[in-house]
């Protein structure tokens, strides 16, 4: 049995990884620059993502390597894929328990590499933690300053009270 | 290596980094920063958490919302930035007072966000005072404009002229437009109410209809009733809006007059249709028929759901569905097809062959012997195809991910074959 074709990958601290090809082709960035380029032995740089950020990212994509890809454009806004939105798999879940630093890092580096999953998950934990919060509690969550006037924060919720027992 | 520079240097570079687009290198920001992630999470949250969101800060307030305000199941939220409101004892809704030219300014900061409009006509909640809708047309301020959602759906069970509020949100912006008839869920239709709904949803297609150019690409109708008079405003509004539809569902009783127009939507992808009476069996001599007419002028169909009971006619030898299968295999795109059936369907193993050959983009094949619309009747159909057919599915439809079939099965399944259905499954 031949071995499985890998690739490498650099990040942004010049750390390098060897994974299987098809690993790496869970981010749809690398796919396209494969695809582009052709194989070649250079490793191909990720110059957004630490080492500690990708080997957890590919963690990820080494876990779900055989899963089918997602459909391209999942409409946000159906109830039923919102719904689906809010769950994460148990292995998701575990995985995703990182400090809200890490959590961000993953994030991004998901939104840069396109591995619509993984942004997804990562998505959905800041959602969850948003969840039932009240405004100073989500400002104080992610260090946000509130640039309201008490007048203006009084008007939004004022009009928009009706959607409070949706 | 930054942390040795003095602060000035370092903002130096970022603002040198930041400068030069070739550079990909910038200093990470929280994805809380990035507007389009902070949409992503905005719409994962559920729609009451966005009334706090919105109130986090000046970044937040935007995107939360649009999100609460993407979607709404009354008009009454809106209507309330106009001015106070109250509820009659019958439930609708008035304003207490006139509108003032100032109440404009809070409307338009909502009005525009709105895409979806979902509405209950039983529901007091939604239901306006016509006088209440005539206020907005008539002192409308011309430079703003009514909600021009995307998508209008109504569900119709105690139809009142309230309900035609709805007319007023009809826009050349309309690309899904959903009228249910939804008395038969509740069951208790009072006497006369199933033509008042049919008459709403047949003002809300001719609305439809009269608009200046097509932009319709989803229709769904479902109506019980549905008379002469529906179907003709079906037509017209069919009529305008053909160039631009790709998905239809229309289960309502409708005559061969109004199968033809259906099938004259040159861009038509998705088409769910159950032409009978609820709780009628089709004649096969008049609906097999129908059948080559889809085929020929839809031949770019690719998901089709077909709900057909048909009457048991002694004089017939082979199974009318037989028939109707065969014809479907002109249509060569077909990724999805949904039959029901009410009557036994014997496959071959050649029939499961030329199906193969025919339909070779087919994900999801469903004979289903029961019907979805046109009522339960009252008997399930014992399975004919033998099982043993199975593995002749699995080779001839390369790409099927679902299948049912009726299958008969009177000895255990293999362990190989089991595995086999598993992994289709």
């Amino acid at each position: 049995m031949s071995a499985a074709p890998q690739v490498t990958l650099e990040s942004s601290d010049g750390e390098k990884f060897k994974v299987d090809k098809e690993v790496a082709e869970r981010s749809v960035l690398i796919k396209n620059m494969i695809e582009d380029v052709g194989e070649s032995d250079n490793p191909i740089p990720l110059p957004n993502v630490n080492a500690s950020v990708l080997k957890k990212v590919l963690e990820y994509c080494e876990h779900h390597r055989g899963d089918p890809l997602p459909a391209a454009d999942a409409d946000p806004s159906n109830d039923d894929n919102r719904k689906r939105a809010t769950e994460i798999s148990d292995w998701d879940q575990k995985f995703i328990q990182v400090d809200q630093e890490m959590l961000f890092e993953i994030i991004l580096a998901a939104n840069y590499m396109d591995i619509k999953p993984l942004l997804d998950v990562g998505c959905k934990t800041v959602a969850n933690m948003i969840k039932g919060k009240t405004p100073e509690e989500i400002r104080k969550l992610f260090n946000i300053v509130n640039d309201f006037t008490p007048e203006e924060e009084a008007q939004i919720k004022k009009e928009n009270e009706w959607a409070e027992d949706r | 290596m930054s942390e040795s520079l003095p602060d000035h240097l370092v903002n130096e570079a970022r603002k040198v980094q930041s400068n030069d687009s070739s550079l990909t290198l910038s200093p990470a920001p929280s994805p809380l920063k990035i507007p389009e992630l902070l949409k992503k999470i905005l719409d994962m949250l559920p729609v009451k958490d966005n009334v706090s969101a919105a109130r986090v800060c000046q970044a937040w307030k935007e995107p939360a919302l649009d999100r609460l305000w993407y979607k709404i199941d009354s008009l009454v939220p809106l209507l309330c930035l106009l001015g106070p409101m109250t509820q009659g004892p019958d439930g609708v809704w008035t304003f207490k007072y006139d509108i003032k030219d100032a109440d404009w300014s809070r409307y338009a900061v909502y009005a525009p966000r709105i895409r979806e409009v979902c509405l209950h006509d039983f529901e007091h909640k939604t239901r306006i005072s016509t006088q209440c809708a005539k206020d907005i047309s008539t002192y409308l301020p011309s430079h703003l404009s009514l909600p021009r959602p995307a998508s209008i759906t109504l569900f119709t069970a105690a139809p009142a002229a309230e309900t035609l509020s709805v007319l007023l949100l009809i826009s050349q912006s309309l690309r899904r437009l959903v009228l249910f008839q939804v008395a038969l869920i509740f069951g208790n239709a009072a006497p006369g109410s199933l033509d008042l709904m049919e008459d709403t949803m047949e003002d809300v297609m001719k609305a439809a209809a009269k608009l200046d150019d097509p932009c319709l690409e989803e229709l769904q109708l479902l109506c019980i009733s549905g008379g002469t008079a529906f179907a003709e405003a079906f037509k017209a509004c069919l009529k305008k809006h053909a160039p631009r539809i790709t998905s239809l569902m229309v289960k309502f009783p409708f005559d061969a007059q109004v199968w033809a127009s259906v099938f004259s939507l040159p861009t038509l992808q998705t088409l769910v249709i159950a032409p009978l009476k609820f709780y009628e069996l089709g004649t096969p001599e008049e609906t097999i028929p129908r059948i080559p007419a889809l085929v020929e002028s839809q031949p770019q169909l690719k998901n089709l759901e077909l709900d057909l009971p048909l009457r048991e006619e002694p004089s017939q030898s082979n199974s009318p569905y037989s028939r109707i299968i065969r014809d479907l295999m002109g249509l060569r795109n077909l990724e999805t097809l949904i039959l029901y059936i009410s009557l036994p369907l014997s496959l071959t193993e050649s029939e499961v062959q030329e199906m193969g050959a025919s339909w070779p983009k087919m994900r999801i094949l469903q004979f289903e012997n029961k019907s979805n619309w046109t009522g339960i009747l009252g008997h399930r159909i014992a399975p004919q195809s033998d099982l043993s057919l199975l593995p002749s599915f699995l080779r001839g439809l390369p790409c099927l991910e679902e299948l049912r079939v009726p299958f008969m099965c009177d000895k255990p399944l293999g362990n190989a074959r089991r595995r086999k259905r598993a992994q289709k499954r």
